[in-house]
């Protein structure tokens, strides 16, 4: 004598993957049992999901150390990560195309670049957070348009640079860079070496350093 | 834990972290398919409970919790990087379905892996967390209705459907191994 109902056949084939991993319970779990026993056509498909299951529980993630990443957010909470972090790292690593087409205008790009505003330059709440200590300075780069987002990645790599704001509307990105206080020209050097770079169409003093 | 965590201690944090860091990868890994979305995402989730460990009201276990907030935040980084780019092309469709044909005559269960990998990618993110959630963590339906925050009977048509779509993927799962 049992103390279920007998399921559906319906019913009993859509609870299949939880008998399989040993969640079902109780009446649940002996009715459908029951009914497997009954069905060729669930007995099938339980086979089918076993071999499914096995196959899910062996793929393999690679092996990433969980210290490495701590330190990441260990850094984060020591910042409070009130600034910005510069995600279009991850959203823009496989959308060179798209990323290209922002980087808009061509001769007379520079020229509107210094007189368009950055809005994010622009709020008081961001002068008070970015405002440089005299070991960093912001330069602001306008990538040629067929760089791509790898290559822009290379580029900030190379000069450890950090994307603090932008792209603008016009392609524009300031970037914080390591400054020597011992040595005023090292920024101008650095952007020297940044317009020569042919990834890039314009190097320059940000404007937030400019403005101030 | 979660009260040594919302009274500032990072040493319970680490252990947290610790615990959960790649049951969290592996899960978001598996929705985005991005191994840099979710390492972002591991720690957005850990951020979430640094900040908001106060508000676990204890209605799941705290595993359920937070593989909630992975859940949100991987459809969410999934989201933003589709904006842009679809990273689950793929394989064509009618290539996995020969490939697996062929494979029937094989039965070799690392290839079976392998093209499981390309099938799951024609799934939506919601059915692909249904079913790793299922296969891989050994919820019950009703832990994975807390996760993904929808009715059980949501849980079971998802997967019933993701069952249905990756058997028409994979005819090799309806082979015999020899």
């Amino acid at each position: 004598m049992t103390d279920f109902e007998p399921l559906p056949h319906t019913r009993a084939f859509e609870l299949l993957p939880w008998l399989i991993n040993g969640t079902l319970a109780g009446a649940e779990r002996e009715a459908v049992e029951q009914h497997v026993r009954a069905c060729i056509v669930c007995r099938r498909e339980l086979k089918e999901q076993q071999r499914l299951h096995a196959s899910v529980r062996a793929r393999r993630t690679a092996d990433v150390s969980a210290e490495a990443g701590f330190d990441r957010l260990d850094g984060e909470l020591d910042s409070d990560a009130t600034v910005a972090r510069p995600r279009w790292r991850i959203r823009y690593a496989t959308a060179a195309p798209f990323a290209v087409a922002t980087a808009a205008g061509v001769a007379v790009l520079a020229v509107l670049l210094w007189l368009t505003p950055l809005p994010e330059l622009d709020r008081d709440d961001y002068r008070t957070l970015a405002t440089p200590p005299a070991d960093v300075a912001l330069v602001d780069i306008v990538f040629k348009d067929e760089t791509t987002a790898a290559e822009m990645q290379d580029l900030l790599d190379a000069i450890d640079g950090e994307v603090v704001a932008g792209p603008s509307r016009l392609g524009r990105y300031s970037v914080r860079v390591a400054s020597d206080p011992k040595n005023e020209h090292h920024v101008d050097k650095l952007i020297g070496v940044l317009t020569a770079d042919p990834r890039v169409r314009f190097a320059g003093p940000s404007l937030a350093d400019v403005q101030q | 834990m979660l009260q040594r965590i919302a009274n500032g201690d990072r040493n319970a944090l680490r252990q947290l972290y610790s615990t959960y860091y790649h049951p969290l990868l592996r899960f978001i890994y598996r929705i985005t398919g991005r191994l840099d979305l979710a390492q972002e995402g591991v720690n957005d989730v850990m951020l979430v409970v640094w900040r908001n460990g106060r508000s676990f009201g204890g209605r799941s276990s705290v595993s359920t919790w937070i593989m909630g907030i992975g859940y949100r935040k991987a459809l969410k980084l999934l989201a933003a990087s589709r904006r842009w780019t679809d990273r689950f092309a793929g394989a064509p469709f009618d290539e996995i379905i020969e490939r697996s044909d062929a494979l029937a005559e094989q039965s070799d269960d690392r290839d079976l892996r392998d093209l499981l990998d390309a099938a799951l990618r024609h799934l939506s993110a919601e059915h692909r967390a249904v079913v790793e959630l299922t296969y891989f963590y050994g919820c019950s339906y009703e832990e994975i209705a807390a996760i993904a925050a929808c009715p059980v009977n949501t849980v079971k048509t998802r997967m019933f459907h993701a069952r249905a779509k990756l058997k028409k993927l994979l005819p090799a799962l309806g082979k015999d191994a020899p």
